[in-house]
């Protein structure tokens, strides 16, 4: 049913390729007659009737063949037990789907790329064990004690241990490599110390109370920063290792041997393109997302640590497979067509549902329902730290953003823009979060055009010019320009603030819309040279608390004091020019709660501490909100099984990761 | 003429100088560097970075340096034949473009040739019956190409494709197909993809080939001794494809110089939309992320190809014509 | 080009006059320039063309499709003449979330010409607020091309994108045209080193690769400047661009000029320089000049479009061809609102009418060479 090549298959298709499809290659090499049309890969799916036994065929053939050890010795002694969503699998078969290109990191994270020391629940519930046998908190919240589990392995069959762990943490920990310390081992201003107790066991000890660790482990990007860099590799290409490493990496085209380091080993795309790399995920990489190529391509790692309750080693998939399609329309296509088996990103808008949902019958698949964790698909931040101070004053009056708010008329936008769906919402929690507060979400939101003037009157602003426009008291208009990411990660921000802009216009108010590329967008943000941004409310659900950028100014997406972030997370200006003005009391309040926040080992203690900020939120209304989504969506071929219905869709859960990737199958007949 | 071609070649050399001030200008003009990219593409999946590791990045790719240090490191490199290597891709750029070379060649030459194959029989046709309908037919039929926008058509067809085929042609191959060794079902899958990009990126070009074609036959057409074998009782279609017409493709086979790299960097959009791995694409994505030596290295050798084709396409017109030789003396 | 009074009038005729004759001949040439002024025409009186202002967004009617104009009501028992179009029923399917019209033929819509609607500036100056066509009653949707995801009426969109996307061709290759003549002219008079020198200037701008220009000036343009100085600028950028071309031609021109005995002659007769290339030589060159300019525009407007696609060009809120085409560059709009892709029409038929103008042009532009 499989057959290995015996080349490696990369290169024999880079090198036809080459040929620019011009030349015929003999055929015989290949053990193929040319005027045959099947392209002579393996059939999807496998035989359900027949006992699966504990390891996929592909690799059982190479345990008979002597190339692998057993299926007992390449898992671990205490493999991790994966629940089925729907039933038991069986092996083989490839999962379709698609990214746009080398910058779609994302997405692979998304499918293939979440084995965290912890993991989240498929509903978004707690972090649960996951590489980690077991993670302890001491009661004072500073000491970690994690256990690694005993045989697990690499996927080049070498043993995941505590030097691997220790190794992890002096590169982290190494500015020559990584110019500064991870922030996964920072609290505080300090740096966390790792304790190595034997092969399996280590301690990560902060100075202080780390109340958001544990939850961080189980994050996509923090959780698997101590288990990402297997040592027996990555050792040799370090100078103290390897004294010709510079030499080599000169050779190789790099400037220095930090961007080789980099290219091999370090970050993120190196596990979708690193051939050599060994990891701990389901699948590794056997064509690379990299180059002039079609697709990328992964296969089952013959040492992944999970089994099914049968004791089956898992994933039941042999391959996953991503076509590189830049178009996102070429990929709805694709989608519509039927040729993704589980695909939740890009082509899933608003927008594009119509047509996702009128060909499910023709396509073959389904639509997966996701639950938004966004409280907003566009939030307006005025610049609250704005360069000019008369600016910078109005925009700080929180009078203005009510009257703006109230002069938004939010139903046209959810008509108009929206589809019909949707509801008009505040930057506020969800319905469903802990922290949900009906007066917060709702606050300002009725469209009031009288109220609007009659405040922005009342606050001292009912000097008109020539053109209609108030003024200020400095004599400037009442004027903003927002500035617009576009594409933006949402569709239909522009249409949506050119109706704001009219409402806007409507009581006075001067607004001038400036889309502009993602990059000079950044820019001008950093150099705090914006008026007013738009940008999705991110963290309206259990992801409150870990991004809580609406609320105030906690990062560099908190548009509207971005910058007074940075000063909060210590980074130094070198222009002083660039030093943004003070922050306002309760936004500077809302900083050190959240400081302490971070300090307390108690969880019920922490939610309560958000509380207190989110009221200062809602008091204050630093950022404008306009409509909430009940969801998203994406498409399951009715072949794939195991996915599951509904679940949240966040970027901090990485959907649909939880929902197993390992344990999903094909089922032609389904 | 030898002299000729030395003092057009010694010209080369401060034309791609100067060409290589403004490309690295042009690069540089667009407000950040990569660094900036970078860190919205990290903060974008996530990642927390702080001020300390940006001022750390910009470092490490030498980023923090004066512009025109960077620009002097930069060319003494290429002079050196180093082309420089890709932030992004994290790969020399000789790598990146040698991966994706050949195919963007094959896909400009095969083009090429259907450009040719389209705009012949239209500009001779149009020429020999001029102001006919089916001159406007054919006219009109040729510039079509060029009057659709490149990224409509492609959607277009892609749309077409879908619904009456069965399937997108996107790519430059079925996922399928792309591993496997080469036999009848793979050249067909192949024929099932080329077709696209090679209609829409070709027709853009058609028209101007007619263009050419049509008036210089035209021109042809009317000279005295065309007249004088017309009269002599010379069938049309003989005497046509005889004299005429070989001396209305001198210019054409001249135009050869500048349609290649014309090809090159035309397909920048289409390969985008039809995911092309080509330069194009990557071009694109190096320019939008300032990926400075990939696209300035990129964008160099397209000059250098402009320059030279060029210069062909001079040398040819000098040796056909002596008149414009003189003109250079 | 005799400068001497002719004696009989048959056979004398201006050079424009011999041009035009052979222009007619070329009749598709005729077509495009009919085509070409109609654009032109629609750009000059857009705001009393289109019944709305391109911005006017009616949440109601969401990709509504065309409405037929009628001019008999036969629904009634006796027929009813006036012209009229029919309203609307919508309908969102709860799980595509598709919203579907039907015709409604209860609703009757009558028709105006010359229907009072929103107030607008003519040519900026002349305040006025009627239309030459409209629904009687402004508020009642009348989507004679359909409408946009926003429910924006497509025919106003578009005669106001003509506006935009035609001048902005204009402006453009008119600073290019002034670049060009003027270097490609002293180029191909003098000659020699001065040749030689303008020739690898032209050389040289052209072997830099367009698509960077564009991203790099684009982009370098301040982000504090309005919608219409960008717009401006833009030009300017495209004009930078398609100068060369136009230089080229000139020069080609004048070099073949030089040889010809009419020039000499004016020479040896002692006429100046300036004389010889302005009197004698550019008035023989102005038909020429004026197919190239023509072929130029349809390459400046493709331009508009491709660079809104890459996200430089023009950007919404401005309504250019190129802004609705990147609204049209959906699936969803081809499977479900078709008429948006009306834009890519009126593109084509403009670049084809004024390819068909020039090319008629230049092969008129020699009135004694058949």
């Amino acid at each position: 049913m499989n057959h290995q090549r015996p080349t490696s298959p990369l290169l024999s298709r880079r090198r036809l390729l080459y040929g620019g499809g011009l030349v015929v290659v003999s055929a015989a090499a290949s053990g193929c007659g040319f005027f045959e049309t099947d392209p002579g890969g393996e059939g999807d799916g496998a035989d359900p009737s027949v006992d699966k036994g504990p390891e996929a065929p592909m690799l059982a053939e190479q345990v008979d063949a002597g190339d692998l050890p057993p299926v007992d010795e390449r898992l671990p002694v205490n493999p991790l037990v994966v629940e089925p969503t729907e039933r038991i699998g069986t092996y083989g078969g490839t999962w379709r789907t698609a990214v746009t290109g080398e910058g779609d990191g994302p997405w692979m994270h998304r499918t293939i790329g979440y084995e965290s020391l912890l993991r989240w629940t498929r509903d978004w519930d707690e972090p649960i064990l996951n590489v980690a046998e077991s993670f302890e908190v001491s009661d004072d919240g500073r000491e970690f004690t994690i256990r690694l589990r005993e045989g697990h392995r690499w996927s080049d069959g070498e043993p995941l241990t505590t030097e691997d762990v220790q190794f992890a943490f002096d590169i982290l920990t190494n500015r020559d490599i990584n110019q500064s310390v991870h922030s996964m081992l920072q609290h505080e201003g300090e740096i966390a110390e790792l304790d190595i107790l034997d092969d399996y066991t280590f301690v990560v000890r902060f100075a202080s109370p780390h109340g958001l660790w544990r939850i961080n482990n189980a994050n996509v990007v923090d959780g698997d920063r101590l288990i990402s860099f297997p040592k027996h590799y990555l050792e040799n290409f370090l100078p103290e290792n390897n004294p010709d490493i510079e030499d080599e990496a000169r050779e190789a085209g790099f400037e220095s041997w930090q961007e080789y380091f980099n290219s091999i080993g370090n970050g993120f795309s190196v596990t979708w393109n690193n051939l050599d790399l060994p990891t701990l995920n389901p699948f590794i990489v056997v064509e690379p997302l990299q180059g002039a190529t079609d697709r990328a391509l992964f296969r089952r790692n013959p040492y992944y640590f999970k089994v099914d309750p049968d004791g089956s080693q898992l994933p039941y998939l042999d391959e996953v497979r991503y076509d590189i399609i830049a178009d996102e329309e070429a990929m709805l296509l694709r989608a519509t067509n039927g040729e993704f088996d589980l695909h939740t990103r890009h082509f899933n808008t608003l927008e594009n549902r119509p047509v996702v949902a009128e060909n499910q019958e023709d396509g073959n698949y389904r639509i997966l329902e996701l639950d938004s964790t966004w409280h907003n698909q566009m939030t307006i931040m005025l610049n609250l730290h704005h360069r000019d101070e008369a600016v910078r004053e109005l925009y700080q009056d929180r009078n203005f953003r009510i009257a703006l708010s109230h002069a938004i008329d939010r139903q046209r936008l959810v008509d108009a823009v929206w589809n019909r769906q949707g509801e008009p919402y505040q930057a506020a929690p969800v319905p469903g979060s802990e922290f949900y507060d009906e007066e917060f979400a709702t606050q300002y939101l009725e469209h009031d055009p009288d109220l609007a003037n009659e405040i922005l009157d009342d606050a001292g602003y009912d000097e008109r010019d020539g053109d209609g426009y108030r003024l200020r008291a400095d004599g400037g208009r009442l004027s903003v320009r927002v500035s617009i990411a576009d594409p933006g990660p949402v569709d239909g921000w522009v249409q949506a603030m050119e109706l704001v802009a009219d409402d806007w216009e409507q009581i006075g108010v001067e607004c001038t819309l400036d889309p502009k590329p993602r990059e000079a967008f950044e820019t001008e943000k950093s150099e705090r040279d914006h008026d007013a941004t738009v940008w999705v409310g991110e963290g309206g659900h259990n992801d409150a608390l870990i991004l809580p950028r609406q609320y105030f100014a906690f990062d560099f997406e908190s548009h509207f004091g971005n910058s007074w972030a940075t000063v909060w997370e210590g980074g130094e200006f070198d222009d002083p020019d660039d030093v943004p003005p003070p922050m306002p009391e309760p936004m500077a309040e809302q900083q050190r709660l959240y400081d302490e926040l971070t300090a307390e080992p108690d969880e019920a203690a922490r939610n309560e501490i958000f509380q207190e900020i989110l009221e200062i939120a809602k008091e204050q209304f630093w950022c404008i909100g306009t409509v909430r989504l009940e969801g998203t969506y994406g498409i399951v071929h009715d072949r794939f099984q195991n996915v599951g219905g509904p679940m949240p869709e966040s970027s901090v859960l990485n959907t649909p990761a939880p929902a197993n990737a390992e344990q999903f199958f094909v089922d032609e007949d389904a | 003429m030898l002299k000729f071609v030395g003092r057009r070649t010694l010209y080369m050399v401060p034309t791609l100088l100067a060409i290589s001030v403004v490309i690295f200008v042009v690069i540089n003009l667009p407000p950040g560097d990569y660094v900036t990219s970078l860190v919205a593409e990290l903060r974008g999946q996530g990642q927390v970075v702080s001020m300390e590791r940006e001022r750390g990045l910009r470092e490490l790719y030498g980023l923090n340096r004066p512009l025109w240090e960077q620009y002097v490191a930069w060319v003494s490199d290429l002079l050196r034949g180093d082309l420089g290597r890709s932030f992004d891709l994290q790969q020399p750029v000789a790598e990146v473009i040698r991966e994706r070379l050949p195919i963007t060649v094959a896909l400009a030459g095969v083009t090429l040739l259907f450009t040719w194959i389209v705009a012949f029989p239209i500009g001779v046709y149009a020429a020999v019956k001029q102001y006919s309908i089916g001159d406007y037919l054919a006219t009109t039929f040729g510039f079509l190409g060029l009057a659709i926008p490149n990224f409509l058509l492609a959607l277009l067809l892609m749309t077409v494709s879908v619904q009456y085929f069965g399937y997108v042609p996107e790519g430059l191959c079925s996922p399928e197909y792309c591993d496997a060794s080469w036999n009848l079902g793979k050249v067909l899958d192949a024929l099932k993809h080329w077709w696209l990009p090679v209609i829409v990126i070709g027709t853009a070009g058609t028209a101007g080939l007619i263009r050419i074609l049509r008036a210089n036959l035209l021109d042809e057409l009317r000279k005295p001794y065309v007249v004088a074998a017309r009269a002599r009782g010379v069938p049309k279609r003989r005497l046509v494809a005889r004299y005429p017409l070989r001396v209305a493709m001198n210019p054409f086979v001249s135009t050869v110089g500048w349609v290649l790299p014309l090809l090159l960097a035309g397909d920048v959009i289409v390969a985008q939309i039809l995911s092309l791995p080509t330069l194009g694409r990557v071009f694109l994505t190096s320019l939008q992320q300032q990926d400075m030596y990939l696209a300035g290295s990129i964008l160099m050798i397209y000059s250098l190809l402009t320059v030279i084709g060029t210069m062909i396409s001079d040398l040819l017109l000098a040796w056909l014509d002596p008149r414009v030789r003189l003109g250079y003396q | 080009m005799s400068e001497g009074t002719p004696t009989t009038t048959e056979h004398s005729a201006s050079q424009a006059r011999l041009v035009w004759w052979n222009f007619r001949k070329h009749k598709l040439a005729v077509t495009g320039a009919v085509v070409t002024v109609a654009f032109f025409l629609i750009a000059i009186f857009a705001e009393f063309l289109a019944p709305f202002s391109p911005g006017r967004v009616n949440e109601e009617y969401t990709y509504a499709p065309p409405q037929i104009p009628r001019i008999v009501d036969t629904s009634g028992e006796s027929w009813d003449w006036g012209l009229h179009v029919y309203g609307y029923s919508a309908e969102q399917d709860p799980e595509t979330l598709r919203v579907t019209y039907t015709t409604d033929e209860t609703q009757k819509i009558p028709l105006q010409f010359f229907a009072k609607g929103e107030e607008y500036k003519l040519f900026g100056l002349i305040p006025w607020d009627r239309h030459l066509i409209g629904p009687a009653n402004p508020d009642d949707p009348m989507y004679l091309l359909g409408s946009d995801g926003t429910g924006r009426d497509q025919l106003s969109r578009l005669m106001h994108a003509t506006r935009i996307s035609m001048t902005v061709g204009l402006v453009g290759v008119a600073l290019a045209f002034l670049l060009g003549v003027t270097l490609g002219g002293i180029s191909g008079y003098f000659g020699g080193r001065v040749d030689t020198f303008i020739q690898r200037f032209i050389e040289f701008v052209m072997s830099i690769p367009t698509l960077p220009l564009w991203l790099g000036l684009t982009a370098a343009i301040p982000v504090t400047v309005g919608p219409v100085k960008r717009y401006f600028l833009i030009s300017v950028i495209l004009a930078i661009i398609a100068w060369t071309t136009l230089a080229r031609e000139v020069r080609g021109r004048f070099l073949a000029l030089r040889n010809e005995d009419y020039v000499t002659s004016a020479w040896l007769d002692g006429s100046s320089r300036r004389r010889v290339m302005f009197r004698h030589m550019l008035p023989s060159t102005t038909s020429h000049l004026i197919a190239a300019l023509t072929l130029s525009i349809p390459g400046v407007i493709l331009a508009e479009t491709a660079l809104s696609w890459l996200g430089l060009g023009l950007q919404a809120p401005v309504v250019s061809w190129g802004v609705l085409l990147i609204d049209a560059q959906s699936v969803r709009v081809i499977s479900h609102a078709p008429w948006l892709l009306l834009p890519g029409l009126a593109v084509v038929i403009a670049v084809l009418a004024l390819n068909f103008v020039g090319d008629g042009l230049r092969d008129a532009a020699d009135p004694y060479r058949s």
